[in-house]
C-alpha cells in the first residue's frame, strides 16, 4: 500500500478525524449528566455564598436553595431573593462582562435596608491562572462582604500599597499583579449593584 | 537500529536532555502557572498523561501515517486527548476545572508533547514511546514544582496554599509576576548546565 499518495493521505485524516471526534462525542454526551450537575451546584452555591447564607455540601446547597431562594423578575431583570431568620430580605443578580481575556460571570447580593453588600462570588471565569483568576480566592471575595456601597458610583479600587480594611468607604484591594482583572470585576461588581438597586427601589 | 534502554530513556529526559533545561520547551506554562504550586502541579499531570498517551498513539500509527500529513495527525491525537482530560477534570474535579480555566485547553500548544512524537515516538516501539511521552512530562513536572515552589514561597509565604513563612513576612510581589520565572528559569538552567559541564570535565 502506498502511504504516501494524495488519495490515502486524504482518507486517512478524514478516517482519524471522524473515529477521534466519535470517541470525543460519546465521551462528552457521557459525561454531560455530570458536568450539568456540577455547573447546577456552582450556581446555586455562587448564590448562596453571594447572600451570606452557609451550608455543609453540595447537596445542601441545593436543597437550600430550592427551599428558601425565590427566583423573581423585575421589568426585565431576573433576581433571586432570600429572607433570612430575622425577615430582613437579600436579593441577588448575575451579572456577566469582560475580562482581560473572557467572560467573567458573577453574583453580587445587597441586603437593601442596610444597603451593604452581603457578598459577590465568581461562576464563571478566564483569567491568567494565579494572577487574574485570583478573583476566585476567599480572600478578595470576602473584601466585599459588609462593604457599604453607593448606588451612584458603586465600589472602586483603593489606593494601592495602603491596604483596605473599611468596610464603610466603598474600597477595596486590587490584586497584585492583576490591576485591570481588578479593575474590569469592580465594572462587572457595580452594573450588578445599578440593577440591584433599582430592584431594591422598585420592590419590598 | 535498537530502541534505547528504559533507564537511559528516563536518564536522558529528567536530565540530560531535560524539556525545559536543555530542549528549552513549554516555557509558556512555565512563565504562567508556576505562581502557585497547585496549579502547576494539576497543568503538570495532564502534560504527562497527553504526552505518554499521544506517544503512544503515534507509535503505534506510525506505519499508516502519511509523512506529510504527519504533524496534522499528531494534532488532532494531541487535541484529542486534551479534549478528554478537560471533560474529566469539568465532570470529576470541577473547581481544578474552573481555577485552570483555558489553561488545559492550552496543554495542546505544549511544544514538548509534539516535539517527543516527532522525535521519538515516529521512530520507536510502543511500550518505549509511552515511557518516553511519561518521563518527558515527569522532567517537565519536577523543573516547574521546582520553579513554583520558590515562587509561591517568596510570593505568598505558603506552599500548596498552607501557610509556611510568617504573617510578619513581606511578600516578594515580584515572584508572583511572570518575569520573575524567567529569572528563575535562567538560574536553574545555568545550576544545571554548570552540574552538566563540571561532570563532562571530570569524564
Amino acid at each position: 500500500m502506498n502511504t504516501e499518495g494524495k488519495i490515502y493521505s486524504i482518507i486517512f485524516t478524514f478516517v482519524l478525524s471522524l473515529f477521534f471526534v466519535a470517541v470525543l462525542a460519546f465521551v462528552f454526551f457521557t459525561l454531560k449528566p455530570t458536568i450539568d450537575i456540577n455547573n447546577e451546584f456552582q450556581l446555586d452555591r455562587a448564590i448562596l455564598n453571594a447572600m451570606g447564607v452557609s451550608f455543609e455540601n453540595n447537596e445542601a446547597a441545593v436543597t437550600l436553595f430550592n427551599e428558601k431562594v425565590e427566583k423573581k423578575k423585575f421589568e426585565d431583570i431576573d433576581y433571586y431573593q432570600y429572607t433570612d431568620a430575622d425577615g430582613s430580605r437579600i436579593i441577588a443578580v448575575i451579572q456577566d462582562g469582560d475580562g482581560l481575556w473572557g467572560e467573567i460571570d458573577i453574583v453580587v447580593a445587597i441586603n437593601p435596608s442596610q444597603q451593604i453588600v452581603t457578598g459577590f462570588d465568581i461562576i464563571k471565569q478566564n483569567e491568567t491562572p494565579g494572577l487574574g483568576g485570583r478573583i476566585d480566592e476567599p480572600w478578595f471575595k470576602a473584601q466585599f462582604k459588609g462593604e457599604k456601597y453607593n448606588a451612584e458610583s458603586g465600589i472602586s479600587m483603593g489606593d494601592p500599597g495602603i491596604g483596605d480594611t473599611d468596610s464603610s468607604n466603598a474600597q477595596v484591594d486590587a490584586i497584585t499583579g492583576a490591576s485591570q482583572t481588578s479593575r474590569l470585576v469592580t465594572i462587572i461588581v457595580n452594573a450588578a449593584l445599578k440593577k440591584l438597586s433599582q430592584i431594591a427601589g422598585g420592590t419590598t | 537500529m535498537s530502541a534505547p534502554r528504559f533507564r537511559d530513556i528516563a536518564y536522558q529526559n529528567f536530565w540530560t536532555n531535560n524539556p525545559i533545561f536543555l530542549q528549552i520547551l513549554g516555557i509558556c506554562s512555565t512563565l504562567a502557572v508556576t505562581n502557585n504550586l497547585y496549579n502547576t502541579t494539576i497543568m503538570s499531570i495532564g502534560v504527562i498523561f497527553t504526552t505518554a498517551l499521544t506517544n503512544t498513539t503515534v507509535s503505534l500509527l506510525k506505519a499508516l501515517i502519511p509523512r506529510k500529513v504527519r504533524m496534522i495527525v499528531q494534532t488532532i491525537i494531541i487535541a484529542f486527548y486534551v479534549i478528554i482530560i478537560d471533560l474529566l477534570l469539568k465532570a470529576f474535579l470541577p473547581e481544578v476545572s474552573k481555577a485552570l480555566g483555558p489553561y488545559v485547553g492550552l496543554i495542546i500548544t505544549n511544544c514538548i508533547i509534539m516535539g517527543r512524537a516527532e522525535a521519538f515516538a515516529q521512530s520507536n516501539p510502543i511500550r518505549h514511546s509511552f515511557w518516553d511521552g511519561f518521563t518527558s512530562g515527569a522532567g517537565y513536572m519536577a523543573v516547574l514544582l521546582g520553579i513554583a515552589t520558590v515562587r509561591e514561597l517568596l510570593g505568598f509565604g505558603t506552599l500548596y496554599g498552607f501557610r509556611i513563612l510568617p504573617e510578619s513576612f513581606v511578600p516578594w510581589t515580584i515572584m508572583v509576576m511572570a518575569p520573575s520565572a524567567f529569572f528563575l528559569l535562567g538560574i536553574f538552567i545555568w545550576i544545571a548546565k554548570s552540574v552538566m559541564n563540571r561532570k563532562e570535565k571530570k569524564a
